[in-house]
């Protein structure tokens, strides 16, 4: 188990962590999720001994390893850039961390292409790291990293240097690699598909501090503010006030869980586009407007609604009948409907966080 | 209507495109002798020197007079001479090794550590390449008197290392920082030392620099002059011999040396280029 405590650190005035508490479990999949800047690499690099953290602790298994040198550190790295040593083949560069702690040369060699085997390069032990594939190179930092069996691994922004394609065939594999070794994965990424398809838990930062952290599906559905629900995921948001009948949006009232917000006083709202049913003309308990614009994507289509002086928006599914059946048109009358437990707060009006 | 417009543009492209490879030809023609100027300008006085090192007459006119290697086989009695490119060898290679031993460890420094005074430190360490010879020579000249040295050999292999110390600096330094700091960041991750990196990850990736660079300050040590004539003893290294008897006059001896030095060189470029070779592909 991992856990950082009050983990802080400033660059002179700059602060990139602040105060950052965590505690990962032993074999998790975790991922730093936020946008460049929040603090996510800096708080890797910690944890790998790469930066000196200005204030706070960490321990890895009760064992605080804060003051320890990267190289006596249970943890290892796989780059951004991989780091490849480009002068050694694939295998010795896979055996290198084994070679450098005294194991013996063929050992290391017989362990090395095991760690290889396991990422399916076996038979490119003898390639030098400039004849791989983008995918393959990736393959091999892995390899390098899991052949020492580190307590932790860490990644970062393991997937940003591959192509779409690619990108999704990794995250397979990544899957699989952290089942099969049963190691603690510490991921971090910008990006927030990545995060929810990889990860068992995911936490947000900003900042330098932490916003959320929680299990993907939790993260989605019940963000802890309108920061979180902007970034991961899509959100329409809108302002409106609780009343006793329900929530009160556009001059139009629809239903909401009592306890959605406090009552009599303005908050922001805000659903995801794919959880709501859009109505053609008007139907009681929803928001009615008219259509403003579609965005066609393939597989669904946006439909951006003007409801009084508001903007929101709509994913429909497209389907064999939705398409011969025909889209909403601009102009259209339509009624968003939105189910009450789909519905979320995020707390005073006054703030525009995102 | 589109095809009709195709085939309208196409014909304006193709006479262009011909018209183009005409004038490609003149071009190349007029590069082809530029070139063979500037080669010339470089080496048709090395050609003359090697020439008339194997000429049969004492006095330097056109046409040769004929074939011979008398010339070589008087090098090879002239004792003063050996002696002097022995000196000269020793000293080249102890002032590139001090170079090295010391310009490896400075650049390092310069791009790994953050110190105050950095930048300064940066600059008077590459001072010395932009300073004369001559200055370098006397400066150094009255530092040994001050403390007393005497001049020898060790004296002038001091005063190259310093004179040469920024040629390995730069290069070594401009190599390291296009090498990415992950390298051994990764190295450090996966369990080496210190000394286990530099070994194993930095040196074989800043070799070709260190090679190079070293190469370099051997021969510029080789051919020294100005720092030499202020800092040697009873000593003499080949190209102050070769100076001091041009005083008597330039004989078919020293075009023989001439020629000598240049094969020399030329080995050792042969040298550089086979140690510098990188495998197939490249480095990344």
């Amino acid at each position: 188990m991992i856990e950082l405590t009050g983990l802080t650190k400033r660059f002179g005035e700059v602060v990139g962590v602040d105060c950052v508490d965590l505690r990962v479990e032993e074999g998790a999949f975790v991922t730093l999720l936020g946008p460049s800047g929040c603090g996510k690499s800096t708080l890797l690099r910690m944890i790998g001994g790469f930066e000196e953290p200005t204030e706070g602790t960490i321990s890895i298994d009760g064992r605080d390893v804060t003051d320890l040198p990267p190289n006596r550190r249970p943890v290892n790295m796989v780059f951004q850039d991989y780091a490849l040593f480009p002068h050694m083949s694939v295998g010795r560069n896979v055996a290198y961390g084994l070679k450098v702690s005294g194991m013996a040369r063929s050992e290391a060699a017989a362990e090395a292409r095991k760690a290889l085997d396991m990422v399916g390069l076996a038979d490119r032990a003898e390639a030098m790291p400039h004849q791989l594939s983008g995918g393959q190179r990736q393959r091999v930092a892995l390899a390098r990293a899991i052949v020492r069996h580190p307590k932790v691994l860490l990644l970062d922004e393991p997937l940003s240097a591959l192509d779409a394609n690619l990108r999704e065939q990794m995250q397979v594999e990544l899957r699989r690699l952290h089942r099969l070794v049963g190691l603690t994965f510490i991921m971090v990424t910008h990006d927030q598909s990545e995060a929810l398809a990889m990860s068992d838990r995911i936490v947000v930062m900003r900042d330098g501090r932490v916003v959320q952290q929680a299990a993907p599906s939790e993260l989605y559905d019940k963000p802890a503010d309108a920061y979180v629900a902007g970034f991961v995921g899509t959100t329409s948001f809108f302002e409106g006030e609780m009343t006793r009948t329900g929530l009160r949006a556009f001059g139009q009232t629809i239903r909401a869980p009592k306890d959605l917000a406090p009552h009599g006083r303005p908050a922001r709202f805000g659903y995801r586009p794919e959880k709501v049913e859009l109505r053609q003309g008007h139907v009681a308990d929803g928001l009615t407007g008219h259509v403003d614009e579609l965005l066609y994507r393939g597989d669904a289509v946006r439909v951006f609604v003007n409801v009084g002086d508001g903007r929101l928006a709509v994913d429909l599914q497209v389907t064999d009948r939705a398409a011969t059946d025909g889209l909403p048109r601009p102009d259209e009358a339509v009624t968003i409907v939105i189910p009450p437990a789909r519905l979320m707060a995020f707390g005073p009006a006054a703030d525009k966080a995102a | 209507m589109t095809v009709v417009q195709e085939q309208v543009d196409i014909v304006p492209v193709r006479a262009k495109g011909r018209r183009r490879s005409r004038n490609g030809l003149g071009a190349r023609l007029a590069w082809g002798g530029a070139i063979a100027a500037i080669l010339a300008f470089l080496y048709l006085p090395i050609a003359v020197l090697v020439l008339f090192s194997f000429n049969s007459g004492r006095l330097l006119s056109w046409p040769i007079q004929g074939f011979t290697l008398d010339w070589y086989r008087k090098l090879a009695s002239n004792e003063q001479l050996i002696e002097a490119a022995w000196n000269s060898l020793y000293v080249a290679t102890c002032s590139t090794a001090l170079t090295l031993i010391i310009g490896v460890p400075a650049a390092l420094a310069l791009d790994r550590l953050s110190f105050p005074g950095k930048g300064l430190f940066r600059k008077l360490v590459l001072l010395p390449i932009a300073l004369p010879g001559i200055i370098t020579g006397i400066s150094m000249l009255t530092l040994f008197r001050l403390m007393g040295a005497n001049l020898s050999l060790t004296t002038v292999i001091i005063g190259h290392a310093t004179a040469l110390l920024a040629v390995v600096v730069t290069q070594v330094y401009a190599r390291l920082q296009r090498l990415p700091r992950s390298y051994e960041e990764a190295s450090a991750d996966l369990g080496a030392s210190g000394l286990q990196t530099f070994f194993f990850v930095t040196l074989p990736n800043i070799r070709t620099a260190v090679i190079g660079s070293g190469l370099l300050s051997f021969t510029l040590s080789f051919d020294e002059i100005p720092v030499t004539f202020f800092l040697t003893g009873r000593d003499n290294t080949l190209p102050m011999y070769i100076w001091s008897t041009m005083r008597r006059g330039l004989t078919p001896e020293i075009n023989a040396v001439g020629a000598l030095i240049v094969l020399a060189s030329a080995v050792l470029v042969v040298l550089s280029v086979l140690l510098l070779r990188d495998k197939p592909g490249g480095r990344a």
